[in-house]
């Protein structure tokens, strides 16, 4: 590297060169002592100098912890223009990620580096001033503190002067894609940033490409890969990199918040296990279905109660450890989302009851008649588009109202049970004799109303037997769109096992009770949309921006 | 001519600004372009001390007694001789300790040192800061030179020059310093070399991408405190 003046060289008065430190885009730096013996950086403003100047002036005065001060700026004897500032001893950042780091340094190192970057670039802008060259070269570590450098491409921000500048300066690869256009606001500093943030977790840039031309390209038009970040992550960098300023994070200081945010959110040390379904106890057979995941928001209202101990289990990882978006979580669904969602599944659960009735009628499982299996099916749809359509209104709301829902789908399920009574009794349909089946009743009556007529349940059985199995699960698992996965076993059993608990308690025919069950379980989950994890973030996007 | 430097205001040596100072004849500083300053030792016995008193070789800002460890360059090797609290590789330092390549050392509290012999074939080593207590100026390491200092491109080499494309190196012999490389062109002060040249008196030594000098320290001006 060829420097223009040597060692010992004395441009200015006063200052001596001892050695060349690099070269910038703008000129040459160098370590020189002052005759004092103060050390500084020596910048020498060779391609943009008046650009340069201009903004080294407005910053001139400026102090900041996370600031390279700028002492002076000095003429020599040729006409050159010369910038005196701090001499940081640290390294640069740039450095730090290539010798220490090539594969992306931990989030709190990270948090480390994006904090002084935002305190002292938060300054210039509350000042009025964008740095429009952030880029690791430009940061150092010294002492302690994050260090910002080369503020001299800073520039004044004032409504008239956006877009005034054209030049596209700056290295392209943490560049604004409105930079091209030659806007600089202060979002500009924020995308840098996030370049930067984004470099930093995984040790390469968002963009890369052969040459300026295709990676400013990219900028403007290819979405981030997000992948290679942890997943807590994604959305901070996916806001803070968005192509429109306008969407973009208004500021550092809200980009260390998300941060923050999502770091806080990560998943605990030692996650809880996944619980085992205890078949027998259904007492409250909904209690064991708590999620894996590790957010405690998820927790259902009665579920602290009834929860596995926390044993550490090695080697057996949480299945949903890291999914931002578990099921439960409050998030905003616009009306035709929701409406689309709904009948969506509604459309859906139709061939798959008709499937699942056809299937059980081939079988000759209970059903001889094919009456019966059409009478199961219409049984197993109702029910299945009243799920539906009361889960996929609540979807998203949070779980303040979960004993409301419960108290909402016990009502529905009565309804459900009456109007399938109807059926049967249209159709003339008897179900399998009780008799048949299994011993008497716990429970044959309720005050003067009789449960089971001979061999048969009466209307009031079908609507108690309903309106428990309706109650007493927690449905809106089985459809919400972020579930952990579409068709989820653990529901199914539990399911099961209610249903075979009721229809001992009721005198319900055992083989109908629990058909109807998992027809309803399997119709239902099958039918409800889910989104996989990874697809979440983009989901989400998606339902937020319409 | 290749690798001459285009070089506008190249003056004459500075080191001697005042008649009131005197040359030291065992410390030196190197300066290279875009690569940093190093402090050059030739005697076989370094003390590093902290900066009240001035009698330590290598006097850092840190808290540490006037004269708080001696390196020894002997034939065996090197030896650490602590008269303050030290550590070698986390040991506490009785005594003495020898030196291998690579020990981290400690002194008091905070000041903590790499100590590497990059290469069997010199007994040349290098001290380099670990912790961020410097001298009164920001230099990038120690040499204890033995008689050769090799700077360069390889792992091997006393001085780091990840960009060059090859070694030069510079050879302490009856108190004078020589430089020479085996492939690369060089100039000093401008003048093409052929084989060896000396360079006592602060001369650049250019190359086609490399420009350094070595500058001998005069007590009074020490960046690195003086004794």
């Amino acid at each position: 590297m060829k420097f223009t003046f040597a060692p010992e060289s004395t441009p200015l008065p006063g200052y001596t060169i001892k050695r060349a430190i690099q070269r910038g885009g703008f000129g040459e730096v160098y370590y020189a002592l002052t005759d004092g013996g103060k050390e500084v950086a020596l910048k020498l403003l060779q391609n943009n100098p008046d650009i340069e100047i201009r903004g080294t002036r407005q910053c001139l005065n400026l102090k900041h912890q996370n600031l390279v001060t700028i002492f002076d700026i000095k003429s020599d004897d040729d006409g050159d223009v010369w910038v005196v500032m701090e001499y940081v001893t640290g390294q640069g950042l740039d450095r730090v990620i290539a010798e220490d780091f090539p594969d992306g340094m931990p989030p709190e190192e990270a948090r480390w580096w994006l904090a002084g970057l935002a305190d002292g670039v938060g300054y210039l802008h509350d000042r009025g001033i964008v740095h429009r060259d952030l880029k690791p070269a430009n940061l150092y570590r010294e002492g302690g503190l994050v260090k910002v450098g080369d503020i001299g491409l800073s520039k004044i921000i004032t409504p008239s002067q956006r877009g005034a500048q054209t030049e596209s300066i700056g290295t392209v690869y943490y560049m604004a894609p409105e930079v091209s256009r030659g806007e600089y606001g202060r979002e500009v500093d924020v995308y840098s940033t996030a370049v930067v943030l984004y470099e930093l977790l995984t040790g390469r840039v968002p963009f890369d490409g052969e040459t300026t031309a295709e990676i400013l390209m990219k900028h403007l038009s290819e979405e981030p890969d997000l992948s290679p970040l942890p997943i807590r992550f994604r959305p901070v960098l996916a806001h803070a990199l968005n192509k429109d300023p306008t969407a973009r994070t208004p500021t550092l200081e809200q980009l260390l918040k998300e941060f923050d945010a999502a770091e806080t959110r990560r998943e605990p040390l030692e996650p809880p296990p996944p619980p085992e379904p205890p078949v027998a106890k259904t007492d409250d057979s909904t209690a064991n279905e708590t999620p894996t995941t590790d957010d405690v928001v998820l927790v259902d209202d009665d579920a602290p109660p009834t929860r596995p101990k926390t044993v550490t289990r090695p080697g057996r990882p949480p299945r949903t450890a890291s999914v931002p978006y578990p099921p439960l979580s409050v998030r905003p669904i616009p009306l035709p989302r929701r409406m689309m969602e709904m009948t969506a599944a509604m459309t859906a659960a139709i061939p798959f009851t008709v499937l699942l009735a056809t299937g059980i009628w081939l079988l000759g499982m209970s059903h001889d008649d094919p009456l019966e299996a059409v009478a199961y099916g219409l049984t197993t749809l109702m029910a299945a588009w009243t799920v539906l359509c009361s889960t996929k209104i609540w979807e998203g709301t949070g779980h303040e109202s979960l004993h409301l829902r419960r108290l909402s789908l016990l009502c529905l399920g009565g309804g459900v049970g009456a109007v399938s009574w109807w059926f049967h009794q249209v159709l003339l349909l008897d179900l399998p004799s009780i008799a048949a089946d299994q011993g008497s009743a716990l429970v044959s009556s309720i005050g003067s109303v009789e449960l089971v007529d001979g061999s048969q349940p009466t209307l009031a059985g079908y609507v108690m037997f309903f309106a428990l199995l309706f109650g007493m699960r927690r449905w809106w698992w089985h459809t919400d769109t972020f579930r952990p996965r579409r068709l989820r076993v653990a529901s199914l059993v539990l399911t099961l096992a209610l249903s075979c608990l009721l229809s001992m308690v009721l005198g319900f025919p055992i083989r109908t009770a629990t058909s109807w069950a998992v027809g309803i379980s399997v119709v239902v989950q099958l039918a409800a949309p889910w989104i996989s994890p990874e697809n979440r973030q983009a989901y989400m996007e998606v339902t937020e921006h319409g | 001519m290749t690798g001459l430097l285009e070089t506008r205001a190249m003056s004459s040596p500075r080191h001697l600004q005042d008649g009131t100072t005197s040359i030291d004849e065992d410390r030196f500083l190197l300066w290279i372009d875009g690569v940093g300053g190093f402090l050059l030792l030739t005697q076989p016995l370094v003390t590093i001390g902290g900066p009240n008193g001035a009698d330590a070789d290598i006097q850092l800002l840190a808290s540490l007694s006037r004269r708080h460890a001696t390196v020894h360059r002997d034939a065996g090797g090197y030896l650490l001789e602590a008269a303050g609290p030290a550590r070698v590789n986390n040991r506490p330092v009785v005594e003495s300790v020898e030196l291998t390549d690579g020990a981290q050392i400690s002194l008091g509290e905070t000041v903590r040192l790499q100590f590497n012999r990059p290469t069997i074939l010199s007994a040349s080593a290098r001290l380099s800061f670990q912790s961020d207590h410097r001298p009164t100026h920001s230099l990038d390491g120690v040499i204890l030179v033995d008689d050769t200092c090799l700077i360069g491109p390889g792992q091997d080499c006393h001085v780091s020059c990840p960009e060059w494309t090859d070694s030069v190196i510079l050879i302490h012999r009856d108190s004078s310093w020589f430089v020479r490389s085996p492939r690369l062109p060089l100039c000093v002060d401008g003048k093409p070399i052929r084989g060896e040249a000396t360079i006592d008196d602060g001369q650049v030594v250019t190359g086609e991408d490399l420009c350094f000098r070595l500058e001998p320290l005069s007590s009074g001006q020490s960046p690195t405190g003086g004794r």
